[in-house]
């Protein structure tokens, strides 16, 4: 069989996967409710929280504010779809010993993006953390302040002109405009196009792709870019570069709504790699309030399933034993609701379990350095072998 | 001891012989004692003149004891004795022997010491009854006391002839004459009697108290250390004393810190556990005698009962009728002329093991106040917090027993823990290990309570009584009672228990100051924030800044 038959076979195949209507995502009743606000209504919403803390002084009380907590403790998983929400369990920051830090923290950052949607102007979470660095001392701590601020606001981070620095990439069969210019992603060398974080300046997606690939890290966009896969299977390769940024999963939830095209995974092995792939498809935890901006439905788990350790007899001396923190992150995810909607991830992930070991993407150089790109994936694309 | 009872025993050659006991076993160790001697003589005639004063009911001095310790050739002092025959110099005090030069060289084995007081001194047809004796005493009762033999100088004055051959200089003075009394003084060791080589009193001279100058033979190299310990410790338990100490050319001054005298210790009749047959015997002889009972005044023999009654502490005449009827078996109104050796024997048998005798007096007892040891522990130790416990008063062998631990924590404290022996309120300073207050720490187990590895910690243990039960003749260290050292412990945990409480507290009060800064920082930032996102309306920065502090203030009440 020659090579253009053989793909298209599989371009048959795809084509029973692809959705041609991607519906909008439902938030089930009971999570918080959020909508994506204008910069005005942004604007108006830092001022109100402002204004009810200066209330409070009137009455002589600590001024306090309530904010959605966004962790697995206030997780509300929609037991259809499995995609994971937000809900109304909150904690107060107040003017006390425990609290008033995290309240100036919060404050401090709602000062700064007030500052900004003043100017109707972004800025990068690095550029707001040196706003006041003697406050903040750590990035993470106003990162998590600005999350903690739009939620409080019943918002998207996006409407708070604050955006991650460029993190995901992507290469391969699509075009769009990006400010204006017109991108051509299969002219991208080998190093891929930046994911934009200014989303919304990102219009006009044409491709004439048949799936994407979403890989894991780094490391394997690399190798497949490098391979021009995109040029053997008419495919789009992106990655978030391990656990992925708000940008590129909205991209890729773009992607999707635009073409219909089912998405293909390649994840480790591990706890971690169905941990990323779950942010991807149901939405993650501390983001649960963003879900339906994020979450991308038609994602195939293509590989490194534990199975195929076995399967493409890879080499024992590559497998990792599982750590107890592997194992414990393993039994937690088994736990939650979504994994019911995937009861073939779920095999897999028990098979983890039982199995005791792990394997990294790259554990498929043992068998050859071009194994991966020419004997590992055609195989699996060619077998229809996703999940 | 300007007037009173003056005992004159003879034993001058017993403690030539028995020098180890006495604490000169050796040079280091015998210039430490003669210092301590010394100022052990002085300490008691000072307090004996303070209590004095006080039963007159006027001012009292407080004790200025001033010591000096001299490094010369044994060749200067000859020279010094033969060309000054007549003596010289006066006055209460002493800045240093200024007619000797400073010998540096640290082989160096001679020293003068020079101890001086501003107590009451001692008449001048007193001083050869006084010094030129040993064991000599005024004891009738008991009473709590410094000295160890109960006979101070004079041991240092034999050391010092045994190893100079040099007289012993005195210069004294009383209140109520204007003159002084400068005397040489020689024991001889066969006769017991003193040899006086010069004996003069200088008119027009009017100071008060002692001043005794040794010429000796020892080692200042190994003493040092003790001496200055002895001082350190010496100022923490007699607080209300200046002593001025200068070693060659070094000088140390321990500041008398409190104005409080303690109680002094009373005399008292002994406890009838606390005395053995051959006392016992010692004092049936002292009859026939002047008596008093039932406050008549009699001559020659009580019965067996008045005795017991007029003899010691807490036997009314009830009680020693029942004791001498059920538990001796001798008729009570026996006449003590007729008690012979069998008698004596059986009494003194019951006497020791009768158990409903009352316990000992403790109020005869000289206790220093918490308060004292504490100033004077804050002045010398600089810690962070002292906590003082009183333990509880035991009784042994008939004499009251009386605890007090100290505890000074933290501050200028090295870390780890330290501990200070005190007995009647002489430091200990020798064989630790084997002391009950060494054990009873162990036992205690600090650790439970303080964190020695973090923290430093001072442990001062005060036994006082009427008879520190020592473990031996040298008085080095007090003896392991169990019903002791449990008492020791069990104050020493209470003081760490204390120590423990204000650690944590303090810590309290720490994060409550912490959190406050943390407050009023985060309420600085806050009030810029909201400000500036409201544009000022309704509160400008500070209007709303000084509202949080309001807020803040109200919760927490640090004064600021």
């Amino acid at each position: 069989m020659s090579q253009t038959s053989q793909n298209l076979k599989i371009i048959e195949e795809l084509q029973k996967l692809k959705k041609i209507e991607i519906e909008a995502i439902k938030a089930p009743k009971d999570a918080l409710k959020i909508k994506e606000l204008s910069l005005e209504e942004t604007k108006q919403g830092i001022e109100d929280i402002a204004l009810n803390l200066l209330s409070l002084l009137d009455f002589d009380e600590r001024p306090a504010i309530s904010v959605p907590i966004r962790s697995a403790q206030n997780t509300i998983v929609d037991q259809e779809t499995g995609h994971i929400f937000l809900g109304h369990n909150a904690v107060t920051r107040s003017l006390s010993p425990a609290s008033v830090r995290q309240l100036a923290v919060l404050i401090r950052v709602a000062d700064g993006i007030h500052e900004l949607l003043t100017l109707g102007r972004h800025s990068t979470k690095r550029e707001l953390f040196y706003t006041d660095v003697n406050l903040f001392q750590d990035q993470t701590i106003s990162d998590r302040a600005i999350e903690d601020l739009a939620v409080t606001l019943r918002t998207i981070r996006n409407a708070t002109n604050i955006v991650a620095s460029a993190k995901g990439k992507i290469i391969g069969r699509i075009r769009f405009r990006e400010s204006g210019d017109l991108i051509d992603c299969t002219k991208m060398g080998t190093g891929g196009k930046a994911i934009t974080p200014f989303q919304e300046q990102v219009e006009d997606i044409d491709s004439d792709a048949e799936f994407v690939l979403l890989v894991e890290k780094d490391a394997a966009f690399m190798s497949l870019s490098e391979a021009k896969i995109y040029d053997r299977y008419p495919c789009i390769l992106m990655t978030g570069i391990g656990s992925p940024d708000i940008a590129t999963r909205m991209m890729l939830r773009r992607i999707v709504e635009e073409t219909g095209i089912p998405v293909f995974a390649i994840m480790d092995a591990d706890p971690y790699g169905l941990e990323i792939l779950r942010s991807y498809t149901f939405g993650s935890k501390a983001l649960g309030y963003e879900t339906p901006w994020l979450v991308t439905q038609n994602i195939y788990w293509l590989g490194l399933r534990p199975e195929d350790m076995q399967n493409y007899k890879i080499p024992k001396e590559v497998y990792i034993p599982l750590t107890d923190a592997d194992r414990k992150k393993g039994k937690e995810l088994l736990d939650e609701i979504w994994l019911q909607n995937k009861p073939k991830w779920a095999e897999q992930l028990k098979l983890m379990l039982r199995s005791g070991v792990k394997a990294e993407i790259q554990a498929l150089a043992s068998k050859g350095f071009e194994y991966m790109t020419e004997t590992y994936l055609p195989q699996k694309l060619e077998s229809a072998d996703w999940i | 001891m300007t007037s009173d009872k003056v005992e004159t025993l003879s034993a001058a050659q017993w403690f030539k012989e028995n020098s180890e006991i006495a604490g000169f076993d050796n040079p280091g160790k015998s210039t430490f004692t003669s210092v301590r001697e010394l100022v052990e003589n002085s300490l008691d005639a000072c307090d004996d003149d303070i209590q004095l004063l006080q039963m007159r009911g006027e001012e009292i001095e407080y004790p200025n004891i001033n010591v000096v310790i001299h490094p010369v050739s044994h060749e200067r002092i000859r020279q010094k004795i033969l060309a000054n025959l007549d003596g010289g110099g006066s006055g209460p005090v002493l800045e240093g022997i200024e007619d000797f030069e400073i010998e540096h060289d640290p082989s160096e084995k001679y020293y003068v010491i020079e101890v001086g007081d501003n107590g009451p001194g001692i008449y001048h047809d007193l001083i050869s009854l006084v010094f030129g004796t040993v064991f000599t005493g005024t004891k009738y009762g008991i009473k709590q006391g410094r000295g160890r033999f109960g006979m101070g100088a004079k041991m240092a004055m034999i050391h010092a002839q045994k190893t100079t051959g040099l007289d012993t200089e005195i210069w004294s003075a009383t209140r109520d004459v204007s003159e002084e009394s400068y005397f040489r003084i020689k024991i001889d060791l066969k006769s017991n009697s003193p040899i006086y080589t010069t004996q003069k009193i200088i008119p027009d001279k009017p100071w008060h108290g002692l001043r005794m100058r040794l010429y000796l033979g020892g080692n200042l190299i190994w003493a040092k250390q003790r001496i200055l310990e002895y001082f350190k410790q010496m100022s923490l338990v007699t607080p209300y004393v200046n002593f001025r100490l200068v070693i060659g050319d070094e000088k140390y001054l321990f500041q008398r810190v409190t104005d409080e005298i303690p109680p002094l210790p009373i005399e008292t009749k002994p406890h009838p556990h606390g005395i053995d047959i051959e006392e016992l015997k010692e004092m049936v002889k002292r009859y026939p005698r002047k008596y008093v009972i039932k406050n008549e005044r009699n001559e020659g023999f009580p019965t067996l009962a008045e005795f017991l009654h007029i003899d010691f502490q807490g036997i009314g005449e009830g009680t020693a009728k029942k004791f001498l009827r059920y538990k001796v078996d001798i008729a009570p109104n026996m006449p003590l002329n007729e008690l012979n050796e069998a008698h004596i024997f059986k009494l003194s048998q019951a006497m020791s093991t009768y158990d409903d005798f009352p316990a000992p007096d403790s109020s005869c007892l000289s206790i220093l106040p918490h308060e004292s040891l504490e100033q004077a522990a804050n002045a010398l130790l600089e810690p962070e917090y002292i906590n003082s416990v009183t333990g509880k008063i035991i009784a042994i062998k008939g004499h009251p027993v009386h605890i007090t631990t100290s505890v000074a924590f933290g501050g200028n404290i090295p870390t780890g823990a330290t501990l200070y022996r005190f007995a009647n309120r002489i430091p200990l300073l020798f064989k630790e290990r084997s002391d009950v207050c060494y054990k009873a720490l162990e036992e205690a187990n600090i650790k439970r309570y303080i964190d020695i590895n973090v923290h430093g910690v001072t442990v001062m243990v005060s036994v006082v009584s009427t008879r520190i039960p020592y473990q031996d003749a040298a008085k080095d260290f007090i003896a392991d009672y169990d019903e002791l050292r449990e008492t020791i412990k069990l104050s020493m945990q209470k003081a760490f228990r204390g120590i423990k409480t204000y650690v944590s507290r303090r810590e309290e009060e720490k994060k409550k100051e912490q959190e406050f800064e943390k407050l009023k920082e985060h309420a600085n930032r806050l009030g810029v924030s909201l400000a500036k996102i409201t544009k000022g309306i309704p509160m400008s920065e500070s209007e709303i800044q000084s509202r949080l502090m309001k807020i803040i203030m109200s919760e927490y009440s640090i004064d600021k």
